[in-house]
């Protein structure tokens, strides 16, 4: 009788004659590690960051609640190059564990997007604690909010692939002041009250909304995508990453 | 090194023509094997390359030439595998210094999937490493502690110790080298100890190679070392004897006339009167550093 192919042992098996051990898909595990690695390396700024920023974003949530996020997206991105503000060491944590430069990079990247994930929340939360105290002028309108995770993602993937590039030539000030740019830019020039209104009022066209926000949305994530292969292809050749 | 007496045993470590060029440096075609169960040092002044080495072999740095093998295999084959064989204690601390132990026993399951939390747990503990402090306030014997309990919580083959015993106490240093010899005890792990304080090595090492500026200097057993050379001390006037100046290394002259080294199959040629003795390592690196334009028997 022909025996059936069970081909979950026999990946399984395959991967054990090669690994030698019984060990799952480490992928996944590495880049989580890297991301783990990121946060324990910033949270305590971090955890200043959000409270002292979230604080500040109500003020702007007073006059709209669009604003409010934008505000917080902004302290995600910044939040999000502290990682690459970590000491140089001789011999780094990350590049003595066991792991690829893609992994690295991936996990840098998932924990920026997380970072500013983090953040659109606590903005949503501010502007939803003034709305409710009944002090909000505006609405925080989704279509928006989703037309800036785009925007934000991909000045996330311009300031990652810069910071990649330029941190180890860099001197602690410039350094912090490189890191501080992209974010500075996407709120001062970019989410700035004018635009914002614009914005908004583009995307009450209900046709043309949910293209518009595919289109700033997918670009955001492909810019991450592409900025993470420059990322892998400036780092490979280095020592200590 | 040969490996014919290890009966053909795969080595825990080859090292092959490694090479590696930096501004003003160049790693230039090292080469050593160290086989299962023994302690090799790793000698040379300050810049030889040791650190540049131990980069190569831990994956740390990027490899221009050469290879090398880890049980036999190479770091493109498992990269997973190699890396967790290998355990890594410098004197400079790798951990990031916002970490915890808590957070530092996380990180560790996390990318090795062989390490254990209660026995990391166990070695902090009775080495009183503080649970509640971040890394940052750690004195450098903590972090030396810190680093050797990550490196003893996981299932290695090879310890490589990178200046690891520079500026600690002597009890604490004592208590290194019992523990290195209890990691080879098993006779299948091995231990890779880097440094420039020769004193550590003389007590522990099995073999010892020697580098300077890129290069091997010499590779041997550490019994080989002392019964290859002798150490020679003699009045100035010796040194007009026939042709021996020229086998003479790392000659010193002082108010009391000379001190050399040479090698010990030339030592019938020394003139009556010469003083010899058996020179310790370091004074065999001392001299041969200093003075190693002539390596001819």
């Amino acid at each position: 009788m022909r025996k059936k192919c069970n081909c979950k042992t026999a990946y399984a098996e395959l991967k054990n004659s090669i690994y030698g051990t019984e060990i799952e898909d480490t992928n996944m595990k590495q880049v989580i590690g890297y991301i783990e690695c990121d946060f324990m390396n910033i949270k305590s700024g971090m955890l200043y960051m959000l409270a002292i920023f979230g604080i500040a974003s109500m003020a702007f949530a007073m006059k709209n609640g669009t604003g409010a996020v934008a505000y917080m997206l902004f302290c995600g991105l910044v939040m999000a190059g502290t990682a690459f503000n970590v000491t140089k060491q001789t011999v780094s944590f990350t590049a003595l564990v066991p792991g690829s430069i893609w992994q690295k990079v991936v996990g840098r990247y998932l924990g920026g997007v997380l970072c500013i994930m983090l953040c659109a929340v606590v903005g949503i939360v501010s502007a939803g604690i003034i709305k409710l105290a009944g002090r909000a002028n505006g609405m925080l309108e989704i279509p928006v909010l989703l037309c800036l995770l785009g925007v934000t993602f991909f000045f996330l993937a311009l300031q990652n692939v810069l910071l990649y590039l330029l941190t180890p030539f860099l001197g602690i000030q410039v350094a912090g002041l490189v890191r501080m740019l992209p974010g500075f830019i996407l709120f001062f020039a970019v989410m700035n009250a004018g635009n914002l209104e614009t914005l908004t009022e583009i995307l009450r066209k209900e046709d043309f909304s949910v293209r518009l926000i595919l289109i700033v949305l997918g670009t955001g994530i492909a810019s991450l995508i592409i900025s993470g292969i420059l990322s892998c292809l400036i780092i490979r050749n280095r020592d200590n990453e | 090194m040969d490996n014919r007496e290890f009966l053909g045993e795969t080595p825990v470590l080859e090292v092959r023509n490694l090479s590696k060029q930096y501004r003003g440096f160049m790693l230039d075609k090292v080469s050593f094997t160290l086989p299962k169960g023994y302690i090799m040092g790793y000698v040379g002044p300050n810049g030889a390359g040791k650190s540049t080495t131990l980069g190569l072999i831990t994956q740390t740095r990027r490899m221009e030439g050469g290879e090398v093998l880890l049980g036999g295999k190479r770091y493109e084959e498992d990269p997973v595998l190699y890396k967790e064989k290998i355990g890594y204690v410098s004197s400079i601390s790798y951990f990031p210094p916002n970490m915890k132990i808590k957070d530092a026993s996380l990180l560790l399951k996390q990318f090795y999937p062989t390490f254990s939390k209660e026995k990391f747990y166990h070695l902090t503990r009775g080495w009183n490493l503080p649970e509640k402090k971040k890394f940052s306030a750690f004195s450098t014997g903590m972090m030396v502690k810190l680093m050797f309990a990550a490196a003893l919580s996981r299932e290695t083959r090879l310890l490589i110790l990178d200046e690891a015993t520079n500026g600690l106490d002597v009890l604490f240093r004592e208590e290194i080298l019992n523990l290195l010899q209890h990691y080879i005890e098993d006779g299948e792990r091995s231990v890779l100890f880097a440094t420039h304080i020769i004193d550590d090595l003389e007590q522990i090492a099995d073999y010892i190679v020697m580098v300077e500026d890129g290069r091997v200097l010499l590779q041997d057993t550490k019994e080989g070392l002392t019964e290859n050379y002798i150490l020679v001390k003699g009045d100035e006037t010796l040194l007009a004897a026939e042709g021996i100046a020229r086998y003479l290394l790392g000659i010193r002259h002082s108010a009391y006339g000379f001190s050399a080294l040479i090698h010990s199959d030339n030592a019938p040629l020394l003139p009556a009167g010469t003083v010899m003795e058996k020179p310790t390592i370091s004074q065999i690196m001392s001299y041969l550093m200093k003075g190693h334009d002539k390596l001819e028997i």
